[in-house]
């Protein structure tokens, strides 16, 4: 394999083939400027914006809809209890689907009978349907919106240097913290695990 | 039956909508063909009570079909599923449904939102999620305000009463029982597939599928009155004489969807119009603007049809058409393929599939051509034309390559899976002595569309 690499370099030294590259020492560069390809999804026109945004908001709709279903999860029994981890907790609080009976007008004449056969025919004119979760996210933000002017409004009082407000608000904490202590002290262990459940309470304060 | 791709761009469109359960079910009845429910959950070991909400899903988004159909002899009968293919392509292309009637019918596009988002819906939940929808602070709009934007969406077809749920179909049968259909052609030249016979026999008559929510007078006796009043609109509807009954089962109990078909049209006559207009010349290009402005609405929704006088009109308004005189118009006309019959010289139609399917063709040629070089577009173009199986030797002949190129170009594409082969014989091509018996390979060209569903997910019309 030497004599070969040595053989190809005299021949290409010597040969005179016109393949004549001396090598050349060149610093190192990390980041050499390139030319990036063309960003297209920035020039998209107003009507290509909006087909997106709709296609967005649609598979959103969808994806948080009673008409997607979700595999069923593993049932865990009771003799898992013991490692039961505090995510599967907060699982239970997260909201669910809507029942697919109440937006599909379960009847013969709209599907096949097989299918509707035991479901209960209409649905529950009182129950308020949840059309588009983006209603929800609405509500959410005026929510927000409100703690974030409690928030203000309780800055502004403390700035105020009212010593009345001052008390109160401590009177509030005391309160708090007398809620606290009373949950501490029925509260002995916090790796009881029987307790469990009183834990879930605790949670559902917020 | 559908390719490979489609089957696997089925599954992800339906499994990023409604689930991997759900996708699992379309999947099944995509591979499978038409199936039983105790078929569909023996094959995928799903509980019966999944298969069936899955089921309930797909129908309700107008993505399977049922039918009721004869099981062996005797009277029994079995209900099927049957997978609507297209259908659950138009998915991708329902933010377009809506930009169309943004357009058309602005007050509307909420209506149809609805029935985009939830596939079938009655005038009963369509007026609730409207109001739901309403932002706080604003007026409500009133019933009969909904009752006219929703009639509007009717009139020009975007929208539909919903198929029969159950139809009776023997594939088995020469002609099917179609008393009330109005939609099948005279003349039947090409042959359906099960899917579009199933779809066909399913469908109300065009006068039911399109027969609006008929108007109340509000606060009238009914009591004693056998006629009610109708409010008119804009479109000129015709008074309508019914029962505060029907009326009431038109609102709460009919199921409506959105009309694929029209969508489908509308793109193909928007694409088919901008398509031609870049290489065009200033006149030519006021002609078929003209054209497809002064359209007639078809309810074949395969051509666009517009009245000479109604394109002349139009003419007239658009710089570089004034100094046109009607023989040049005309002759403009034929040259873009806008043809007139003896029948009616009067109107000239344009056939969209036609034009439609040549881009097609020309979008897959140019990826053959960018993957496998000029002798695999050669090749390609010529099986394309044919449209028919073509053996070996005669593409050598006709393609004038070298005989080496071209097999090694036809393995290169049929291993890519653009093109499909065929023996011919008793014996497979592998094991026929190349001496004694002549080559007689059969090569054609597989499901066009297979390769622009696997190379054109995001650009579709």
């Amino acid at each position: 394999m030497s004599f070969r690499g040595r053989g190809r370099g005299g021949r290409g030294r010597g040969g005179g083939f016109g393949y004549d590259h001396p090598a050349k020492h060149a610093p190192h560069e990390d980041f050499p400027d390139i030319t990036l390809p063309e960003m297209k999804c920035a020039k998209a026109s107003n009507e290509e914006k909006a087909l997106i945004v709709s296609t967005l908001k649609l598979e959103e709709f969808w994806r948080s809809s009673c008409y997607y279903l979700e595999e069923d999860a593993p049932k865990k029994k009771n003799e898992d209890k013991e490692i039961e981890r505090f995510s599967d907790r907060k699982r239970k609080t997260q909201s669910k689907r809507e029942a697919l009976s109440l937006y599909l007008k379960l009847s013969p004449s709209n599907f096949p009978a097989e299918l509707v056969q035991g479901s209960r025919r209409g649905q529950a004119s009182n129950k308020k349907l949840r059309w588009d979760k983006d209603s929800d996210e609405q509500a959410f933000e005026v929510f927000e919106k409100l703690e974030q002017k409690h928030k203000d409004g309780s800055k502004v009082e403390k700035e105020g240097d009212d010593e009345d407000e001052q008390e109160e608000e401590e009177v509030q904490e005391e309160e708090n913290s007398d809620d606290d202590y009373n949950q501490n002290i029925e509260f002995d262990d916090d790796d009881d695990d029987w307790n469990q459940e009183e834990e879930a309470q605790e949670d559902f304060y917020d | 039956m559908v390719s490979q791709h489609g089957i696997l761009l089925a599954d992800n469109i339906i499994s990023d909508h409604f689930g991997p359960i759900v996708s699992k079910v379309c999947g099944c009845l995509l591979r499978h063909g038409a199936l039983s429910l105790l078929e569909i959950v023996r094959r995928l070991e799903l509980s019966p009570r999944q298969v069936k909400n899955s089921l309930l899903i797909l129908i309700q988004h107008n993505c399977v079909q049922a039918y009721t159909s004869p099981r062996g002899g005797g009277d029994k009968t079995v209900t099927l599923y049957l997978a609507i293919f297209d259908n659950v392509l138009h998915r991708l292309r329902f933010s377009k449904f809506l930009s169309v009637v943004r357009v058309d019918i602005p007050e509307s596009e909420v209506l149809l939102e609805g029935l985009l988002q939830n596939g079938r819906l009655t005038f009963e939940q369509l007026v609730e999620r409207t109001i739901f929808k309403v932002p706080e602070g604003s007026p409500l709009p009133t019933r009969e305000e909904i009752r006219m934007n929703f009639n509007k969406l009717v009139y020009a077809h975007y929208v539909e009463r919903c198929p029969k749920p159950e139809p009776f179909f023997d594939p088995l049968a020469v002609e099917q029982p179609t008393s009330t259909r109005k939609r099948a052609p005279k003349t039947v030249e090409t042959v359906l597939s099960l899917e579009q016979k199933v779809v066909c026999t399913a469908a109300l008559s065009d006068a039911e599928r399109f027969s609006q929510i008929p108007y109340l007078m509000e606060g009238s006796s009914s009591a004693n009155d056998g006629h009610h009043a109708v409010a008119g609109n804009k479109r000129k509807h015709e008074a309508l004489e019914v029962d505060e009954e029907d009326s009431i089962i038109a609102e709460s109990e009919v199921l409506w969807r959105i009309n694929f078909e029209r969508f489908i049209f509308c793109l193909k006559k928007k694409f088919c119009a901008e398509r031609k207009k870049a290489k065009m010349r200033l006149g030519t290009l006021a002609i078929w603007e003209a054209f497809f402005e002064a359209n007639v609405t078809n309810n074949d929704n395969k051509t666009v049809t517009s009245p000479i006088d109604g394109i002349l009109e139009r003419v007239g308004q658009k710089e570089g058409g004034t100094s046109m005189t009607l023989d040049q118009i005309i002759s403009v006309l034929n040259d873009l393929e806008c043809t007139s019959t003896t029948n009616n010289p009067e109107e000239f139609t344009f056939d969209l599939n036609k034009l439609v399917e040549t881009c097609r063709n020309d979008e897959i040629e140019s990826l053959v051509k960018k993957k496998h070089g000029q002798e695999a577009y050669t090749i390609f173009r010529l099986l394309l034309k044919q449209g028919c199986p073509v053996e070996t030797d005669e593409i050598t002949d006709r393609t004038i390559l070298d005989k080496q190129v071209v097999h090694e170009t036809l393995y290169k594409l049929w291993k890519d899976e653009y093109i499909d082969s065929e023996g011919v014989g008793l014996v497979p091509y592998r094991h026929m002595h190349p001496v004694t018996t002549p080559s007689v390979v059969h090569l054609s060209v597989c499901y066009t569309l297979d390769l622009l569903i696997k190379n054109l997910k995001f650009k579709m019309v």
